[in-house]
């Protein structure tokens, strides 16, 4: 009974993640930098769906739309505007590392001074989110959902990436970006819609945890932490990798609340990360 | 050096002397011949800013109570309010602020324990009294001569929890506590106290002050079967937790402590609160008092603590009048000749040698769909 | 006056540090973010030193940095074939780590509860005990610290660090063993991280798991890029900076709840700025 419960959780943990890990990939593979900026647009989501929710009180699915698209057009900006300018100087990935840490920093700030430091609930009243019952064990109706819509996103996009115009353009640019160019695909328009789409998926784990745990400013850095170790782990340069990097992240973290009690957890996704760096550092899929 | 640098570089320097100089300016004479300051230090960021909030209001009602009957000693007071954001680190550097810029004479404070804990050693080698108006951590007890607080220590609180949870047949706990000094404190207070009134801890847990996440340790929970959870979080992590303890199906029975006192908790929480159940300590507080918070806030929200707080300020003006000087040493030893009736927080209180209070009336709260109110046992 | 005491302290606390990051990542190129780890590490040695064994804060200058640096050594030389990225990585790896350790091991670090009352060092029966005292102590190992990098900077060893950031495989090529000067000076960096931990320790009598997070590391971070890269100056200039301007907005006058994040916001903004207009910094020569 408990094994399969917990069963449960590593599913909607894993695919919670690997939507995460797979919206990170998105701009790691691409523009080859950690965009921390991610966390922001993460927060972004969460909150806006607060706004639209609660604030505004509109109709939920609308409510969704609305914020996610609020998160994607977030990174999209912070493209146009600071990382755009600063890939065509042809800085070093550590410029921009740090760029999209001071968005992250600077997005936190200002969504707390908006909407406060104390935690902030998406739920009109947390007892409207229902649980569903699979064969004995219980998911909240966010976390069943999210897996549903989790892997429709993830089937989604491969068939994005493999079967359209744009997926090819985007595996162009990953591959080499300059030739890409010199080839013929739009490098911009596609970049850009590739931060619109991480955006997206972002601002839906923005969402989901804002329907969960509640948000605070802080939980933009503190997601992009097991993210980026999901990624790296996974294997950077692979579209599947950020998935299974994410279940690999999550099943260690259960095994060890299982075993050795909370406290430790924080500390699992890094350990899992130095092990990988010593034994395989570009991460276990290679492409 | 390149040339914009070098310009730069003296702009910096020239706001640097103009500022300094401001600030040199500003500091002046030490003692400010017409207000009495005193420090207050308190949650007001972070997980317990509601709860630092609240006491900041109530404080500042009291104060303006005592200016408006004329200030003590003929003097106005004055309160500097700095923020500790529930960490030691940060009241730390805030209590020095407060003893060495702003040179209070006495500060209130803080709420939470690891905050005091941090705090106090400043304020003890300062020689400045502090009174802390909701932190309850045994360890407080010895933190000092110069360290009083108006709420009674956790050893108390944890024994009240465990015999009443004895008393009403849930012999088989399980502990869930945060990992810090209230929590800790509580962990090991009501292990003790739970074990002497013949009860058995069926397994203990601690989480990360952030953990967002309960879910496998309630599962983990749920296996042990206990009748009642013993359950030492803070606002955040116990909305989190009751509510997914409650997508899980658990009956136990969960016992709070005195943190679950934050009203934002239930009206969060809503119906997924109901017959949760929490000790706090008990207060005298009057519609009076309700009232002038209501009008204070703008909102119907009064916290516990913000009772002590009040408390507190009308405890420490009646110590300096009964010392008849506003020097910290003297404070101090009037504070242990403390006879305070009449308070919102508690009816009566004297301090005892260790500067906590000499008795503690304890009640439960259970939560009702979105409210917490006094149970009647 | 005692306020202009606790700002130089700071800005002596946090120059150590900016010196100690600028070696490792400015002259060297080696991007850690463990600054804070080695920072903890200090300020943890010299408060179990002094709060369980009765050590003498002056003491445990000494020995922190031993134990920093020695640390120091073994984790780098585990990570030390990792370049760039990865390496930045693995260091992240081992502050989170070192944090959550700090955070659990309570008997040896008091876990959550932190390590209270740690005392002001002494000398000869005389105590630092005032504000005033303590800012002399600060000024003087700040400017030790500063003599030492400048040192360090103007050497053979030097100039074969900046080489190892220009271009690390040309130098190899010539013979350098490059992994031993990074390790080195990673070890170095560490201990006069240390040092400002043990001051740190002493000042606050107070620290916990909590000091010694990402955000300090990239705070150190920020200092050094602001001031500029590779130059002591650079690293001096970005600590007082960061600190004193921060400071100056207290008395601004905001409500305490914005200040905070006003704050925060400002310094995210910074860094934008900083990347987009101006990555030598401000007094730097070398470009991110």
């Amino acid at each position: 009974m408990i094994t399969w419960q917990i069963f449960l959780y590593i599913i909607s943990s894993g695919m919670y993640f690997s939507l995460m890990a797979l919206g990170f990939g998105f701009t790691l593979r691409s523009v080859k930098f950690f965009n921390l900026a991610y966390g922001g647009a993460f927060l972004v989501g969460g909150y806006m769906m607060f706004f639209f929710y609660r604030s505004l009180s509109i109709f939920f699915p609308a409510a969704l739309l609305f914020s996610i698209i609020t998160s994607g057009l977030y990174l999209f900006l912070c493209y146009i505007f600071i990382f755009r300018a600063l890939l065509r100087r042809k800085a070093k990935s550590l410029v921009l590392l740090i760029a999209s840490f001071g968005v992250l920093v600077a997005t936190s700030a200002i969504l707390g001074m908006i909407f406060g430091n104390q935690p902030t609930f998406v739920p009109r009243r947390l007892s409207d989110v229902g649980t569903v019952n699979i064969l004995g064990a219980t998911l909240n109706t966010s976390e069943f959902f999210l897996i549903i819509f989790a892997f429709i996103i993830i089937v989604t996009f491969s068939y994005m990436r493999f079967h359209t115009r744009f997926g090819r353009a985007t595996r162009a640019i990953e591959d080499d970006s300059e030739v890409a160019e010199l080839v013929g695909i739009p490098k911009d328009k596609t970049i850009s819609r590739i931060f619109f789409i991480s955006g997206i998926c972002a601002g839906l784990g923005g969402v989901v945890e804002g329907l969960n745990s509640g948000l605070i400013p802080a939980s933009g850095l503190f997601y992009m932490l097991p993210t980026i170790v999901a990624a790296v782990v996974g294997g950077m340069q692979s579209f599947w990798g950020g998935i299974l990097g994410a279940f690999i992240l999550v099943i260690v973290q259960q095994l060890t609340i299982f075993f050795f009690g909370a406290s430790w957890v924080q500390a699992v996704p890094f350990a899992i990360l130095i092990i990988m760096l010593f034994v395989r550092p570009e991460g276990i899929l290679k492409r | 050096m390149s040339k914009t640098g070098k310009i730069v570089l003296w702009v910096i320097v020239l706001i640097l002397i103009v500022w300094g100089i401001v600030v040199m300016n500003k500091k002046g004479p030490a003692e400010d011949a017409l207000t009495i300051k005193i420090g207050f230090v308190g949650p007001l960021t972070g997980d317990l800013a509601n709860m630092g909030e609240n006491a900041q209001a109530a404080v500042g009602i009291a104060v303006e109570e005592i200016n408006k009957a004329g200030g003590i000693l003929g003097k106005q007071i004055e309160v500097v309010y700095e923020d500790d954001a529930c960490t030691g680190a940060t009241g730390a550097n805030a209590v020095s602020k407060l003893i060495n810029t702003d040179k209070v004479v006495a500060i209130l404070g803080s709420a939470c324990s690891g905050a005091t804990l941090g705090e106090a050693p400043i304020s003890e080698a300062a020689k400045v009294p502090q009174l802390s108006f909701c932190s309850t951590n045994p360890t407080i007890s010895q933190a000092g001569d110069y360290i009083f607080r108006d709420v009674p220590s956790d050893l108390f609180q944890a024994k009240y929890a465990a015999e009443y949870l004895v008393k009403n047949n849930k012999t088989k706990v399980a502990l869930l506590t945060t990992k810090n000094d209230w929590g800790d404190g509580l962990n090991k207070a009501f292990t003790e106290a739970f074990a002497k009134a013949g009860g058995t801890i069926v397994m203990t847990s601690s989480f990360n002050p952030d953990a967002k996440d309960f879910r496998t340790e309630l599962v983990k929970i749920k296996a042990a079967n206990p009748d009642a959870v013993y359950f030492a979080g803070y606002t955040d992590g116990t909305i989190t937790a009751l509510k997914q303890s409650q997508e899980l199906g658990m009956t136990a029975q969960f016992f709070g402590a005195d943190a679950w006192d934050d009203t934002k908790i239930w009206s969060e929480l809503g119906t997924l609160g109901n017959g949760a159940m929490y000790t706090v300590v008990g207060t005298n507080s009057s519609d009076a008092f309700k009232a002038k918070m209501k009008a204070k806030l703008g909102k119907d929200d009064l916290v516990y603590c913000s009772n002590y707080a009040y408390d507190g300020v009308k405890i420490l003006a009646e110590a300096m009048n009964r010392a008849n000087s506003s020097n910290s040493t003297a404070i101090k030893d009037a504070l242990y000749k403390t006879s305070y009736t009449g308070g919102v927080g508690s009816k009566e209180l004297s301090f005892d040698v260790n500067g906590d209070p000499t008795s503690a009336a304890y009640i439960i709260k259970i939560a009702k769909d979105g409210k917490a109110t006094e149970m009647v046992q | 006056m005692e306020y202009l005491y606790h700002i130089l302290i700071l800005i002596s606390m946090y120059g150590i540090l900016a010196l100690a990051q600028n070696l490792v990542m400015g002259t060297t190129g080696l991007l850690t973010i463990a600054g804070a780890a080695f920072y903890g590490i200090g300020a943890y040695t010299a408060a179990i030193l002094a709060t369980k064994f009765g050590f003498n804060i002056f003491s445990t200058l000494f020995i922190a940095p031993l134990a920093a640096g020695l640390i120091a050594l073994m984790v780098g030389e585990s990570f030390a074939r990792f370049r760039d990225d990865y390496f930045m990585l693995a260091t992240l790896g081992f502050l989170m780590i070192f944090n959550t350790v700090a955070r659990n091991w309570e008997d040896f670090t008091g876990g959550s509860y932190g390590i209270a009352g740690i005392p002001k060092p002494h000398i000869f029966g005389f105590v630092f005990d005032t504000p005033l005292s303590f800012m002399w102590l600060s000024l003087v190992i700040i400017m030790i610290v500063t003599t030492i990098t400048y040192f360090i900077s103007r050497s053979s060893f030097g100039r074969v660090l900046n080489a190892i950031r220009e271009d690390e495989d040309a130098l190899s090529v010539f013979g350098y063993k490059t992994s031993t000067y990074k390790l080195l000076v990673f070890a170095i960096g560490a201990a006069l991280s240390s040092l400002s931990g043990v001051l740190f320790a002493s000042y606050l009598t107070f620290i916990d798991s909590n000091l010694f997070t990402v955000n300090e590391s990239i705070l150190l971070w920020a200092m050094v890029i602001l001031g500029g890269l590779a130059k002591n100056r650079g690293a001096l200039l970005g600590a007082l900076l960061l600190i004193v301007i921060p400071e100056g907005l207290r008395f601004i006058g905001f409500p305490v709840e914005f200040a905070a994040l006003l704050r925060q916001c400002m310094y995210g903004l910074l860094l934008v700025f900083l990347m987009l207009y101006r990555p030598k910094g401000i007094l730097g020569t070398y470009k991110l």
